[in-house]
């Protein structure tokens, strides 16, 4: 899984967190190291749809937080990939 | 590490303004906490692409790139050698159609690869060039630095001679002077083996007559490298990079992250 947007909610599922402490969970939990423009492509644009928000601080590490229209859309499409990963397992078992 | 810290710092300020202004100073943060890797100024780079895109579209980059190789190749330009134009003046006779004709067959007979090929042992020419290709490569490429051109302002219907400059480009003025006074005396030696072959063999054409004028022969003039020629070959390269970048970006881009 590689998609930056989805590791980025996946992260901020467990508590809000800045730039670099995403890169460095994401880094942990899926092996991935998202390099700082795709990174910041993934939160302007999960940001814009209103998926995360900027939590307040006075720090110039500016720490997100994932919103409940975030939360949806991240149960709904890890349900979508739980889907594809039940049918190709089956399907790798059945050969 | 410190210097491509520095110059990922640089690269982010390729993202639109507006977005600087929001994200700006928590990405410099972050570039502060990672060990930037060549890597990530190249992430950095293509995240500043593709946001510039997000904000003005995909034709704001070819003409981004195409001005951008313009200015680029005009600048270049001026880091360019001058080279110099050294004009010996032929007057030939008679005054026929043919004359061009047997004043290029002359200068053919005259300028064989191996006589430019001793010329560039003799005075050491294109020492660079020839470090690096075989010498034929660089006899043709002083063939083409070699040319006989007809002045028609200085050949008249009444005058009983036509007026040819031979003329020698190089980078130094001293040697390209130096290099067709050689290229002068040998064409003069040969057409003069021509005429003494051609009475010989009595033929029934008149030779052709070659001589310089008696006032000094030679000028020089500087030339510098063409910045419309340069202007031109930056944009067309721009534009065409900038259309590659942009069919890469597109595609990179085409994934919905996430929905849409």
């Amino acid at each position: 899984m590689s998609d930056p947007a989805l590791l980025v909610l996946s992260s901020l599922a467990g508590g809000k967190k800045h730039g670099y402490a995403m890169m460095e969970d994401i880094r942990k939990f899926a092996g991935v190291r998202l390099g700082p423009g795709t990174l910041y492509g993934a939160i302007t644009r999960l940001e814009e749809r209103g998926l995360i928000r900027p939590v307040g601080t006075d720090d110039r590490r500016q720490p997100y937080a994932i919103t409940g229209a975030g939360r949806a859309y991240l149960h709904e499409r890890l349900a979508s990939l739980e889907r594809v990963v039940r049918v190709g397992s089956k399907r790798l078992q059945d050969v | 590490m410190k210097n491509l810290r520095h110059w990922t710092k640089k690269l982010a300020r390729l993202y639109p303004s507006a977005w600087r202004d929001r994200y700006g100073a928590e990405f410099d943060a972050l570039l502060e906490d990672i060990a930037p890797t060549t890597r990530d100024a190249f992430d950095t780079f293509f995240g500043a692409i593709k946001m510039q895109i997000a904000t003005r579209g995909f034709g704001g980059i070819t003409v981004a790139c195409s001005l951008f190789g313009m200015v680029f190749a005009v600048l270049l330009s001026f880091t360019m050698p001058m080279q110099y134009q050294s004009l010996a003046i032929v007057q030939a006779s008679p005054v026929a159609d043919a004359t061009g004709h047997l004043l290029q067959r002359a200068t053919e007979v005259a300028f064989t690869e191996e006589f430019l090929a001793s010329v560039i042992r003799k005075d050491n020419l294109y020492s660079r060039k020839r470090a690096r290709v075989p010498l034929d490569q660089v006899v043709a490429n002083m063939k083409r630095h070699i040319r006989v051109h007809l002045m028609p302002q200085a050949s008249s219907e009444s005058s009983n001679s036509l007026t040819f400059v031979l003329q020698f480009d190089y980078a130094d003025a001293r040697v390209a002077q130096q290099v067709n006074k050689q290229l002068e005396d040998r064409l003069m030696e040969t057409n003069f083996d021509l005429q003494v072959a051609s009475i010989r063999a009595r033929k029934p054409n008149s030779p052709l007559m070659l001589r310089v004028p008696t006032l000094p022969s030679f000028m020089a003039r500087t030339v510098e490298p063409n910045r419309i020629e340069y202007g031109a070959i930056g944009l067309l390269t721009g534009l065409l990079l900038g259309f590659f970048l942009e069919s890469l970006l597109r595609s990179r881009s085409g994934r919905p992250v996430p929905a849409g």
